[in-house]
């Protein structure tokens, strides 16, 4: 008789709301994670002695708010605001617009810049709000289930469900969406505006973790979902996020045990889940498993080879998720500023051109000199992360291939924080000399620390074949074809960055399955 | 008072012959316009220089909808095809390279020498593609059904689709979805690992696009490749006897033979437009003729801000127009030759030189050459597909000697110089092109007689290809479908009544398939608009 109903490998904030949600039903639930502390890519760290990040992944605007509510974590210390955070586009010749929550205050700041592209701005938001409830009802909901095969009724009312709510947009709208979703987001934006510095910065999210440079199609899908699914933003970062769900978590009675890396997924001889084998040896007996970490790290490195079906390993095996993003944290002994201004966010790119050429050495396994940066200055509004006067800026540097020629070593690292410090003291001159420390995380750093497959941060790339059907057809419900195996991270429907969506509606899946 | 004609066919291209061809068969009084003292728009031949026959353009048949011809008894009016046995590939350093049969064992054991994996699934690979494709020919041989309408109609048609798609079973229906939206490079990464084979394969997803072979979207094109029928058989491609205006010189001859009229060296300015609705053509010297529909086989962009005019137009519809992308980016440079040049000596024969030669010796060549070519080049060492149809077909050149057409990516129509500045860089890019060959055909200067250079300005001034896209507008998704070449006009009709369209800018796009010509012509019987 096994003492849990369930295990969740990965104290992330995913597996801690799949947790939360069981624990709550009375279920009696156990989270195991590898490191001493929780939260995964969305744990704060001290990475010099007295200066702290909030998280590696830093955007906390996709945390759905539906999912605030069902957990009460404002109860438990949670500090939300229903706005986005202001994020400043920064160009290279010493101009800098800061795109706002408030749709007119963003367009004044736009209309220094260009009239036209203030008036774009508008327009773009128009769109923005009509197609938002087609794009928010895709994320807060498990995907329709498309395998024809046992297509029943339910579904397909799912399916007609969700056609009547594209509809519902009015033709025009419809045709617009469907036009301009598989475009590439240079195209989407030069349509529209004629700053290159605006236009590469309101590209930008569209690029993070993707294989794909602002000329590659389909991107523009991307920044839609990103564009309407941001609204809002958790004060004290992702570190805040997880503080909370801990909370919640505890008063679940959901039990959390650190450091306890999972080695191997247990089969009973029927195939169905026995428990987990931790390192060292120790066994954990449960009929089910969530796993939050990589579909790839679940199927093809917890598993024996022989334990899974040929085809089921096939497909896992074909998921793309190729990581492109790197990690610059900088202790800085001042108060800094990025074109003359003090900025949380701020974003980098200067022009599609120079994006797309940082992202042309990643086909041929090669670095850039000059990558496009999103970075954040958590110590502006928490002065606590670092010493008194001292800032902290945490950089996520994108277009850094994870497949790399020369492989990364020390000194690869080196040259990367080089480059990266190169590139900020063009907005920030004189940076250099107030670095006290500074940590360089490769995307094989991000892999290891993080056990992220490929040092992928979206557990597998956003990509059309890769969503909805997320991460395989097989599994794209959070169950798996193996009896009692759930699928409840990044890697699942709607995917990476910090939703904690893909936990809740595996927690859900998880229920309905008894 | 002149003769009002049912229908003015404004282009003489295939598509334009094949629609006029089918009208005329249901008995209707039709008039073909064409600019050029030739027939066939870049489905031409012509004699450029003494006792050498060009396939200027265009220079392989295999979409050609076998339907067609058969209802227009194209075979019978001169439709003759040479089929091609062989797709080689060299490889610098006088290796063997790669040749790929029409036997699929013969092909099996090439790849073996680069991969014995690869030769093991190569079979495989053409099993599903070829799946695919009769499902993607189900697309192609109908009208795009309009999304946005809840006539009952519209809704069966792409339930029809739907259903098409339900009966892949799920396995294939991920298959399809991937190959819908991902790259060609990463595709092929699915199944192979040879770079050598990965490299030629690739190029199918990109040819005429202004894309590479690692960027999204490049997987659907090479269906197309699978999709080539000819005499039922998939995956085969052809000559068409006599250069590729033969076939349109088929579609011509078809037409007159149902009484249609087609008339050559007459500039088209403008299409006649009273009240809203198109009455005939105005040509260039001033004179009208009168007819009761006018269908235009000119790019999307010619036709509405040309033929119609602006002044014609909503600015929703101008603005809409002025979306759809050209963005040429090939060229074609053709060669008269005094002997054969040898692309492999260490091969014996000539048979592995009928087919296609492709210059990409792997993925990252072709992947260079377009990010190149991003940035307003012309790739310096660009992919090229080579044939020389002169093996097969000695009536093209003077005995002993050949003619040589190489179709070469990437070209772009907007050079960093500015498009207009093509002519005074046309030189240097037939060097390059020359110079990529010479890797392979050491004594390739001395064999060429004459070069023709056509670059994408020349495609657009010469043969009114807009931006020099060969398929009238670029085959990306949201150009595709319903959407082609704008949403709410994708059935052939503009927003000028008896205005119609049939060239490649529509459904279901380029190559010399004629599925334009015919689907625009039975739309129009079917409607019954004359």
């Amino acid at each position: 008789m096994s003492k849990y109903d369930i295990i969740v490998i990965g104290g992330g904030h995913n597996g801690l709301t799949t947790a939360t949600i069981l624990g709550k039903t009375g279920m009696n639930v156990l989270v195991v994670e590898k490191r001493t502390l929780l939260g995964g890519m969305a744990a704060g760290e001290e990475f010099h002695p007295g200066y702290f990040t909030t998280g590696l992944l830093h955007d906390t605007s996709g945390v759905r708010l539906d999912i605030i509510k069902e957990l009460e974590l404002e109860k438990h210390g949670l500090k939300v605001d229903k706005n986005r955070a202001n994020v400043t586009i920064l160009c290279n010749d010493g101009k800098s617009v800061t795109i706002q929550p408030d749709v007119n205050a963003t367009a004044t700041a736009i209309a220094n810049i260009s009239k036209n592209d203030s008036v774009a701005y508008r327009a773009y938001h128009e769109f923005l709000n009509k197609i938002s409830k087609v794009i928010n009802n895709l994320m807060d909901n498990p995907p329709p289930n498309i395998n024809v095969d046992n297509l029943t009724m339910a579904s397909l009312v799912v399916l007609i469900k969700k056609g009547l709510i594209l509809k519902g947009l009015g033709n025009k709208t419809m045709m617009e969406l469907l036009k301009v979703a598989p475009m590439c987001v240079a195209d989407f934006l030069n349509e529209k505006f004629e700053t290159d510095f605006i236009k590469a910065g309101l590209a930008a999210p569209a690029l993070y973790g993707s294989y794909a440079g602002p000329w590659s199609a389909y991107s523009t899908i991307n920044l839609l979902l990103w564009e309407c699914a941001s609204r809002c933003h958790i004060k004290r970062g992702p570190q805040g996020l997880i503080d909370a769900l801990q909370k919640v978590a505890q008063q679940a009675n959901v039990e959390i045990r650190t450091e306890a890396e999972v080695e191997k997924i247990l089969l009973n001889p029927e195939g169905a889940i026995r428990g987990v084998q931790l390192k060292g040896g120790e066994e954990i007996l449960a009929a089910k498993v969530a796993a939050s970490c990589t579909p790839k790290e679940t199927f093809l490195n917890l598993f024996d080879p022989f334990d899974l079906e040929y085809e089921l390993d096939y497909w896992i095996d074909k998921v793309r998720g190729r990581g492109t993003t790197a990690k610059v944290n900088l202790a800085i002994n001042k108060i800094i500023e990025f074109n003359g201004q003090l900025v949380e966010f701020a974003r980098t790119g200067n022009s599609f051109d120079e994006m797309e050429k940082a992202f042309d050495p990643v086909k041929y396994m090669e670095v850039t000199d000059s990558p496009f940066l999103d970075i954040h200055v958590p110590t502006r509004s928490n002065p606590d992360l670092a010493p008194d006067g001292h800032s902290v800026v945490s950089v996520l540097v994108h277009q850094i291939p994870y497949e790399f020629k020369a492989g990364w070593s020390v000194d690869t690292k080196k040259k990367l924080g080089k480059d990266v410090l190169k590139t900020l003291e063009i907005y920030s001159p004189g940076l250099n000399e107030t670095v006290v420390g500074m940590e360089v995380l490769s995307p094989a750093d991000l892999e290891n620390r993080y056990n992220l497959t490929q040092g992928h941060i979206y557990h597998g790339e956003h990509f059309v074949d890769q969503l909805i059907t997320r991460p395989i057809p097989a599994c794209s419900s959070y169950a798996t074809p193996i009896n009692g195996l759930f699928l409840c991270g990044s890697g699942s429907h709607p995917g990476g960055g910090i939703t904690c969506a893909p936990g809740s509606m595996a927690a859900k899946a998880i229920l309905k399955s008894k | 008072m002149s003769k009002k004609y049912d229908a003015i066919i404004i282009g003489g291209g295939h598509n334009g012959l094949i629609n006029a061809a089918y009208l005329a068969k249901a008995g209707k009084d039709v008039l073909v316009l064409e600019k050029r003292h030739v027939l066939g728009g870049a489905a031409v031949s012509e004699e450029v220089y003494p006792g050498f026959t060009y396939s200027v353009c265009s220079y392989v048949v295999s979409l050609f909808r076998p339907h067609i011809i058969r209802e227009l008894n194209l075979a019978k009016h001169g439709y003759d095809i040479i089929p091609m046995d062989a797709s080689f590939q060299p490889l610098p350093d006088g290796d063997l390279g790669l040749c790929r049969w029409g036997d699929a064992a013969r092909s099996r054991r090439e790849i073996a020498r680069f991969s014995k994996k690869d030769s093991e699934v190569y079979g495989e690979f053409s099993k599903v593609m070829t799946h695919m494709a009769k499902l993607a020919k189900e697309v192609i041989d109908h009208p795009a059904p309009d999304v946005a309408s809840i006539n009952p109609k519209e809704l069966s048609s792409l339930l029809r689709m739907g259903k098409v798609f339900k009966n892949l079973g799920p396995e294939l229906l991920h298959m399809n979805t991937k190959l819908l939206t991902m790259s060609s490079a990463d595709f092929l990464d699915l199944w192979f690992e040879s770079e050598v084979l990965k490299g030629p394969m690739s190029v199918s997803g990109i040819i005429g696009t202004f894309l590479g072979v690692r960027s999204p979207g490049t997987a659907y094109v090479l269906l197309h490749h699978y999709m080539g029928e000819l005499d039922g058989a998939f995956r085969s491609w052809g000559f068409s006897k006599g250069g590729t205006g033969g076939v349109s010189m088929a579609c011509a001859n078809a037409a007159k033979s149902f009484g249609a009229e087609i008339r050559t060296h007459v500039h088209v300015a403008k299409v006649k437009i009273k009240n809203g609705k198109a009455t005939g053509v105005v040509l260039a010297n001033g004179d009208e003729i009168n007819s009761k529909i006018v269908i235009s086989n000119l790019d999307p962009n010619r036709t509405y801000l040309k033929m119609i005019g602006e002044e014609n137009l909503s600015h929703e519809i101008t603005a809409e127009i002025k979306r759809f992308k050209l963005r040429g980016s090939s060229g074609k440079v053709n060669f008269a030759l005094s002997g054969v040049p040898n692309f492999c000596k260490k091969r014996d024969g000539l048979e592995f030189m009928q087919g296609d030669i492709a210059i990409v010796p792997n993925v990252d060549y072709v992947e260079k050459a377009y990010d190149q070519a991003k940035y307003g080049e012309f790739s310096e060492r660009p992919f090229i597909n080579i044939v020389i149809p002169s093996l097969t077909d000695p009536t093209l050149a003077p005995p002993g000697k050949h003619v040589m057409s190489c179709f070469v990516q990437y070209a772009p129509f907007n050079i960093k110089e500015g498009a207009e500045n093509w002519p005074k860089l046309a030189d240097k890019f037939g060097d390059a092109v020359q110079d990529t060959i010479k890797e392979y055909v050491p004594d390739i200067d001395s064999l060429v007689e004459h070069r023709q250079v056509l670059t994408p300005w020349d495609l657009q001034e010469t043969f009114g290809l807009t931006e020099g896209n060969i398929f009238q507008g670029e085959l990306t998704l949201e150009q595709l479908l319903f959407q082609r070449p704008i949403s709410g006009y994708a059935k052939y009709k503009t927003p000028i009544d008896n205005l119609w369209m049939s060239g490649s800018g529509t459904h279901p796009g380029g190559g010399i398939m004629g599925s334009g010509g015919e689907l625009s012509a039975k739309s129009i019987l079917k409607e019954k608009v004359i």
